[in-house]
């Protein structure tokens, strides 16, 4: 038996003090390094607030900002490249610029990359890394970033294969990393440590743990005529089955165009104007209720687990709701105008043009859209179809997309976001059935067009079928203002070349090919099919209505 | 009584005589004893001596029936050094002791003897003789050692385990570890010389260096002499008139145990310029360096990194040979440094697949595609019209005067006007020598900031004709000022309605060489923008600009050839219109011609072949600009008298 004298006692005591405080001290320390959530710095607006603001992912699926910053610079081989087409593929030349994000000169990350501390730097995504447009009206113009405008230059599938390619390759290792790391930036010892042998494993580990999700996105070969989604697409239901529930790989593919999202309360208005109740539907094939909902499917398929904290999450929900919906498209004429691009618009087919449309269009598409002038714009009777679901039977389109969405994936969703307990009107909880009549407006920035962007441009989607082109270019980011669309074609390069100071047009079509990605129509989920309505009309219609339809 | 061991070595040779001579012989001990030397007796020093001599022995192992012994020797207590044990006659008062006599056992211990007698129970008391003569005392204690032994064995092994690397560590940490860079004083000499950091990334060995333009002479360009001046470097003499080791433009930095060079900013911005054929070259600092051409310096070393006598057998030889022997390290040290050099050569020559760095010539450079292997852009696979990005180097004096221009914002700067941030510009070009955010010295790049922003161009070394020049003056107000400015020393254009100084003018509108213009790119200026990130240094003024900036004019004799590709050989010829500007001259002479403004173009001169420049070649057209093309000869001869003031 010890005698517990005193002494023995205070030294007991002492020692016990000792232990809690350096314990005490590692759990500050760890709380410091790995837990302490810093708030991202004020943005000086609500565009950068949108641009560059978190929604909560960085905590859940952030990558350290060291390791995503060398990641391009440690394996240039794997950032994809533009052309799938040829074997072996050819990586993309120039870092994270190939992944075809929307950069903002000065700025430190792309549109949609958000930085953030929770114990260490992170950086993740939110909703403009898909839904902010970029365009040029010519080559040697400045870009022009338009907040909630689908991008359609950023090859996401790209970005998310790059990442697990990375993890699976035995380079992804602390020597590897740590020298680029080193060669770029000035980090304490103790930060290096931490990255060499707590970050960079964990995150190894975090992104070898997607590869098998991402089974999908792997199948792609010449054989199967499995495509790439490519610039501008991505696979959103597919997405929500593999990852916000875990269902297992069943084959299908849909990959369809960032949409635009702004002026979101376009939604909600209709049914006010027309007292239409109910029928509205979200999404390409409609599965999904109202813009909450949406919103929030969306930013849980960014966060990819459940939210920190449900008030925030919710909170930024409705911020992001109240910017896009006060958010308007951009007018064509104001980007083009009369005197400096004479030849963009032909204002005197308009009026002729918006008769055409009366005619032919409107039925499902309502010509002006809510929120333009307010919503006492009054409704045609005949555009009450649109944001309706229309059934496949009727406009015919590709029907791969429909295909990657079911009843069961539904119930399994809307139970999965119930267990985090936020609670939304949700997904339509039945097997799809057609597509959405879309409003138009901004329609001129939305190119390609049809869900899975099939044709180039407005002017083509006005054509049969088998006049529509078959393979073309997407992820150029300069203007066809003639056509409705951006540059996808040789056509459009051999049209458009000599008015840009003589520019020879292989040099334009060079600049496509080298940014853009190929889309072949004959590949699985990309038919330009359907959609016939107005290819029959006389000429002069159609010339006047493609002129109105740049208008809305 | 027994004695301590403590109180033996306080006493006086004297004392333990006496001890000695009154103790009895006692029996031949048996078993351990622990040794304790008494070598001077009575010093102040006789407990450290017996410390330090426990090193080497820790006492005697007695076997008494048979009558030997044996040493314990070294820390680890080794038995060694065997001796008979005998009663005998003390040789000190002939009367008896124990007598340990080494003459027949021990080779090394023949002359020794020692005489034992007890003094305590357990202690004795040694005498030693070498040869017969007294040579100290030692006592013995008799006890087992066993335990003792074992710890310090243990001890000794620890020591020699952890000391010695430690040792070697701490030597070889003060021999390798100490980052030592070079820098001057003076500003202009840290200019020409001083270290900017980089030569901790990019830095060759300094031997190596020197032995390479001897172990590869075939591979200097042909027809250009001899050592490193074939690529227009050029070399100064020190205080004492003899030629520097480094040409203007290396800078020196002792890193790793080893003095490492490289290019830093003067070798692209300074260079030597004659003002006659006869004329001794003077070096001007900030100037564009028209000599260098560091596409073939490039090749140079792309080549070598693949030729098989880069191996250190070879190399190490030639350095023996220059340096006079080297030392054992260094010789070392530089056999290992020879393949870790060609990795990394072979490193930077791969990210430059897919540009040709011999199309640059003397005097130019493709900063863009260079900036993009820097930054892991893979070139190869960049469209074709993106990768011919060659243009002159600048000159980067009067940085002040470029912060400002009619709108109160920075002038752009760059042939593209890429960036309007002198400080920016200068940390992308400091890349250029190797400095990167982890190694960049911004106390040192800060000062030749400073004292860039002030420099000043030299004035025309030739007289100027006032008359002719006034008459040059009002038509260059007319034809050149709105871009250009008033004068070189005043950038502002006189009409502040049309000032375009410091602003893009559409590549449409001027009508120059596109290549360059094409080779930066938006993908480039944005990733360009991720460099320096997380410190305040981060850049963010890179843009694709939609042509090439208006640049003032300040220094511009000594700015040949002109428009940013160095395709009009002089100013004069530039006010032709392009079918009449020279369709080939040669470049990498630095002589000048105080007529026409601009270097004469030699081909040859005592054997030193130079460049020629083909206008009608990628990156080297000669159009556009047309400005001032249409006035009479008489005109043009006053605007170019008028721009020698500058």
């Amino acid at each position: 038996m010890i005698a517990w004298t005193d002494e023995r006692k205070r030294t007991l005591r002492i020692t016990g003090i000792v232990l809690l405080l350096l314990l005490a001290l590692v759990g500050w320390f760890a709380w410091y390094k790995i837990f302490r959530v810093v708030p991202q710095p004020a943005f000086n607006s609500a565009d950068e607030r949108f641009m560059y603001g978190s929604v909560g992912a960085e905590e859940s699926v952030g990558i350290p900002y060291w390791i995503l910053y060398v990641l391009p610079r440690v394996f240039p081989d794997k950032v994809a490249g533009n052309n799938s087409y040829t074997y072996p593929p050819r990586p993309g030349p120039a870092g994270f610029a190939s992944f075809g994000v929307a950069w903002q000169f000065g700025k430190e990350w792309p549109v949609g990359f958000t930085q953030k501390t929770i114990g260490f730097e992170r950086v993740a995504n939110n909703c403009a890394t898909c839904h902010v447009a970029t365009y040029r009206r010519f080559p040697n113009d400045e870009t022009v970033f338009v907040p909630t405008g689908p991008n359609h230059t950023f090859n996401l599938e790209g970005f998310f294969r790059f990442l697990v390619d990375c993890a699976r390759d035995p380079r992804f290792n602390a020597d590897a990393i740590m020298h680029e790391i080193d060669l770029n930036s000035d980090l304490s010892w103790i930060d290096k440590l931490l990255y060499r042998y707590l970050y960079i494993p964990a995150t190894r580990k975090a992104l070898l743990a997607r590869g098998p999700r991402f089974q999908w996105i792997y199948f792609h070969t010449s054989q199967n005529y499995w495509p790439d989604w490519g610039r501008g697409r991505d696979d959103a239901m597919n997405l929500t089955k593999y990852f916000l529930t875990t269902s297992p790989v069943d084959h299908t593919l849909g990959p369809t165009d960032m949409p635009s999202i702004w002026n979101i309360g376009k939604y909600k208005a209709i049914e006010e104007v027309t007292g239409r109740k109910d029928s509205t539907r979200l999404n390409f094939a409609g599965d999904s209720y109202n813009a909450d909902s949406v919103i929030i499917d969306s930013a849980l398929g960014l966060v990819n687990a459940q939210p920190r904290s449900n008030k925030e999450f919710l909170a930024e929900k409705d911020w992001l709701y109240k910017y896009i919906s006060s958010y308007k498209a951009p007018k064509f004429r104001e980007v083009f105008p009369k005197d400096k691009f004479p030849k963009a618009l032909d204002d005197t087919k308009i009026e002729r043009g918006k008769a055409v449309f009366a005619q032919n269009c409107a039925v499902c598409h309502w010509s002006q859209a809510v929120g333009e002038t307010g919503v006492a714009q009054p409704v045609p009777a005949a555009s009450i179809r649109t944001g309706t679901v229309v059934p496949w039977e009727e406009v015919r389109t590709d029907h791969e997309r429909i295909d990657s969405w079911n009843k069961e994936a539904a119930i399994r969703a809307n139970e999965e976001v119930e267990s985090f307990d936020i609670h939304r009107k949700g997904l339509v909880e039945a097997t799809p059935t057609g597509y959405v009549a879309a409003f138009l407006d901004g329609i001129w920035l939305r190119a390609p067009y049809l869900h899975n962007g099939s044709v180039p441009t407005l002017r083509d989607l006005l054509k049969p079928v088998a006049e529509r082109p078959r393979f073309f270019y997407r992820g150029y980011d300069v203007y066809d203002a003639i056509n409705g669309g951006f540059i996808s074609t040789p056509a459009q390069a051999q049209l458009l070349a000599p008015d840009w100071n003589n520019m020879k047009w292989e040099d334009l079509w060079g600049e496509v090919t080298a940014a853009g990605t190929p889309y072949d129509v004959n590949w699985r989920s990309n038919g330009n099919i359907g959609h016939e309505y107005g290819v029959n009309l006389p000429q002069a219609d159609k010339d006047a209505l493609l002129e109105f339809l740049k208008t809305l | 009584m027994p004695y301590g061991v403590n109180d033996l070595l306080k006493m006086s040779r004297e004392e333990l005589d006496a001890l000695f001579a009154q103790s009895p012989a006692g029996p031949i001990p048996n078993g351990d004893a622990k040794g304790t030397a008494i070598l001077d007796p009575g010093s102040p020093d006789a407990g450290r001596l017996a410390e330090f001599a426990e090193t080497l022995w820790q006492g005697k192992t007695f076997n008494a029936q048979n009558g030997t012994l044996m040493n314990r020797v070294t820390v680890f207590g080794v038995k060694a050094i065997a001796a008979k044990v005998v009663e005998g006659e003390s040789l000190f008062d002939k009367k008896k002791c124990i007598v340990i006599d080494y003459s027949e056992t021990s080779a090394a211990a023949k002359a020794v003897r020692d005489e034992i007698r007890l003094i305590a129970p357990g202690e004795y008391l040694g005498r030693i003789y070498w040869n017969g003569e007294y040579r100290g005392y030692f006592a013995l204690q008799l006890k087992d050692m066993a335990a003792v032994r074992w710890r310090r064995r243990f001890q000794a092994l620890l020591a020699l385990v952890i000391g010695i690397p430690l040792l070697i560590a701490i030597i070889a940490a003060m021999r390798f570890l100490p980052y030592r860079p070079v820098n001057y004083a003076n500003i202009e000499d840290q200019f020409k010389y001083g270290s900017t950091g980089g030569e901790r990334n990019f830095g060759l060995p300094y031997w190596i260096w020197r032995a390479l333009p001897v172990v590869f002479h075939d591979k200097l360009p042909p027809g250009h002499g001899d050592g490193w001046e074939a690529f227009g470097l050029v070399y100064e003499n020190d205080e004492h008139g003899r030629k520097r080791d480094l040409p203007v433009g290396m800078m020196r930095g002792r890193d790793m145990g080893i003095d490492r060079v490289f290019l830093n900013c003067a070798a692209c911005h300074a260079t030597t310029v004659r003002v006659a054929e006869d004329k001794p070259p003077k070096v001007y600092v900030a100037m564009p360096a028209a000599r260098f051409d560091i596409g073939q310096f490039q090749k140079f070393l792309s080549d070598i990194a693949v030729d098989e006598r880069f191996r250190a057998d070879v190399i190490v030889p030639e350095i023996e040979r220059q340096a006079g022997g080297l030392g054992l390290v260094d010789r070392l040290i530089y056999t290992l440094a020879v393949p870790i050099m060609q990795a990394q050569l072979l490193t930077i020559s791969n990210r430059f697949v897919g540009v040709d760095s011999t199309v640059y010539g003397p005097g130019r450079v493709d900063t863009w595609n260079a900036a993009k292997a820097g930054l892991h852009f893979t070139l190869k696979y960049l469209p074709l019209r993106e990768r011919f990005g060659a243009a002159d180097f600048p000159s980067i004096w009067n940085q002040r005067k470029r912060k400002h221009r009619v709108d109160g914002q920075s002038m752009q700067l760059h042939w593209t006007g890429n960036n309007d941030s002198v400080n920016e510009r200068n940390l992308s070009a400091a890349f250029g020598t190797g400095a990167t955010p982890s190694n960049v010295n911004h106390y040192q790049i800060g000062r030749l900031q400073e004292w860039l922003l002030d420099a000043a161009p030299p004035p025309f070394p030739f007289p100027i004709d006032q008359a002719k020049a006034n008459a040059g003056k009002e038509l260059y107000y007319a034809y050149c000022a709105s871009c250009h400015g008033k004068s070189g020393q005043d950038f502002s254009a006189p009409d502040p309605k049309h000032d375009y100084v410091g602003f893009v003018t559409p590549i449409e509108v001027v009508g120059t060489d596109r290549d360059h213009f094409d080779s930066y790119t938006y993908d480039c200026a944005t990733v360009q923008d991720m460099n320096y990130a997380g410190t305040p240094y981060r850049f963010s003024h890179f843009r694709k600009t939609p042509g090439y900036a208006n640049a003032p004019l300040d220094g511009i004799w000594l700015r040949a050839p002109y428009l940013h590709n160095g395709s009009v050989p002089t100013l004069r010829d530039l006010l032709e219109t392009p079918e009449n500007r020279p369709k080939k001259f040669y470049r990498g002479y630095d002589v000048i011609d105080p007529v026409k403004v601009g270097y004469k173009s030699v081909a040859t001169e005592n054997g030193r072949n130079f460049d020629e420049f083909d206008t009608t070649t990628k990156t080297r057209t000669n159009g556009g600009h047309l400005w001032g093309t249409n006035l009479t000869s008489t005109q043009k001869d006053a605007i170019v008298e008028y721009m020698k003031t500058f």
